[in-house]
């Protein structure tokens, strides 16, 4: 027959679409209980398919990936860009907030203390020797420095000018050898020297105390403002322990500093005061 | 030699100047400032001999004096010495010896700090027990600067040969 040779092809077609949505329905007529066919297909397939169907969906993110590779190379390389941006303004940030903390500290300090005219100072420089210790600040004869001019800190003094540029001054530290500061123990009011050490274990010392004297650690060393340049009751240290002085003719207290002479960074210059004009 | 030849070596001690005051001198490993300056005058006299050494010992050592709270000369003075002195071994070693410029910086160093206390102690600015000193400060800063010589030695050496090269100077270093 002509027309069948014709549309065969057609024809099967045809009915194999009939078949299987004839299949379907009938497969289909029990939705929700699996036929044993498919139950055993579907253990034997399952975990191939999980397998496979997860190296796809890989296969898939690579190929996406790739895709989208320059466009995320670009993306991270803003995005890394704005993260060094952004920890750089943290940084700065910080940097900044402790400055100000240690401002603030050094701003209550002068409030502290009115009766004197200080002026703040930023640590430039330190001492490249390793037997001195003194600090350069960034203020000098310009801004009305002296020498022996004291400079504190928040937490106490800090040492003397020892010489005056036009914009910058050097400042002995206490610790240094060559320092020495009229001292005295707060309660006592007994009075010494207090005189750096730098170099040994003990590196501050109240010298000269009577043998008799009664210091205990812990007490607080102040200036005794004897000498002229200290102006009197500025915090030194504290007492750690007290020994006797060799051939046993006085006593001598071993104290630690108030002020922390490794994290000088601003100090305060006392220019004139009550106390000074004192002593004089 | 040429004259923009010494202004890089002034340049270099200026940086050292710097280095030491600040950056050194705050970030320093049990309170121990390694002497830039001494390592530069000592490779100096250990590549050029004792007139250099000596020189740049003093105008160093100078500049050192200037930035520093103690006397001025105490520095330029020892450094001149030192360089003079350590400038005669120049012809007498193997200049390729990286382990040379160590040990001769570890000696410089320990004769550098005692010179430097007897000075010191002579014009009454300093008072030390020698021998705690020796073990807290002396020894170590020895061999802190002792291990940060190769290194700076060995840059300089590398700089004054690609120098001499470059004018064809008649004599080898």
């Amino acid at each position: 027959m002509g027309w069948w040779q014709r549309y065969r092809r057609f024809l099967q077609l045809a009915m194999a679409v009939i078949l299987i949505i004839t299949a379907i329905s009938f497969v289909n007529k029990e939705k929700g209980r699996y036929k044993l066919p498919e139950t055993v297909l579907g253990a034997a397939l399952g975990p191939v398919q999980g397998i496979v169907q997860g190296l796809s969906n890989r296969l898939k993110g690579t190929l996406e990936g790739i895709a989208e590779l320059k466009h995320l190379r670009e993306k991270n390389r803003l995005l890394k860009e704005e993260l060094e941006q952004k920890e750089f303004m943290y940084s700065l940030l910080l940097e900044l907030k402790a400055e100000n903390a240690r401002l603030l500290k050094l701003l209550d300090l002068r409030e502290m203390i009115p009766e004197f005219e200080t002026i703040a100072a930023r640590v430039i420089a330190r001492e490249p020797s390793n037997w001195y210790n003194a600090i350069t600040i960034n203020v000098g004869s310009r801004q009305g420095i002296e020498v022996d001019m004291p400079v504190i800190t928040h937490r106490g003094l800090v040492g003397r000018v020892m010489s005056v540029d036009r914009s910058q001054a050097q400042v002995l530290l206490l610790l240094d050898q060559r320092s020495s500061v009229g001292g005295m123990i707060q309660k006592t009011r007994e009075p010494g020297i207090v005189k750096g050490f730098a170099g040994e274990e003990e590196n501050l010392r109240l010298l000269y105390l009577p043998r008799e004297a009664k210091i205990r650690a812990g007490d607080s060393v102040v200036t005794s403002g004897l000498g002229g340049i200290f102006p009197k009751g500025l915090k030194i240290g504290s007492v750690i322990e007290v020994k006797a002085e060799e051939y046993g003719l006085s006593q001598y207290a071993v104290i630690e500093a108030a002020a922390d002479f490794h994290h000088l960074e601003e100090v305060l210059v006392i220019l004139a005061g009550e106390g000074e004009e004192e002593v004089e | 030699m040429r004259k923009l030849d010494y202004g890089v070596l002034v340049l270099l001690v200026l940086f050292c100047l710097i280095l030491q005051s600040t950056l050194l001198a705050t970030f320093s490993p049990g309170g121990l400032i390694p002497d830039l300056i001494l390592i530069f005058v000592v490779s100096t006299a250990l590549i050029r001999g004792s007139t250099d050494g000596a020189l740049w010992g003093f105008f160093a050592g100078l500049g050192l004096d200037l930035i520093s709270s103690g006397f001025l000369g105490f520095h330029s003075l020892l450094k001149m010495v030192l360089g003079f002195f350590i400038g005669l071994l120049e012809e007498k070693i193997f200049k390729d010896n990286l382990l040379l410029p160590a040990i001769v910086l570890f000696a410089a160093t320990v004769i550098h700090e005692l010179l430097f206390l007897t000075v010191a102690a002579s014009y009454r600015q300093l008072e030390v027990r020698l021998l705690p000193v020796l073990s807290t400060i002396i020894f170590p800063l020895s061999l802190y600067n002792a291990l940060l010589a190769p290194f700076f030695y060995a840059k300089l050496l590398g700089w004054y040969r690609s120098r001499s090269r470059y004018q064809g100077e008649g004599r080898r270093i």
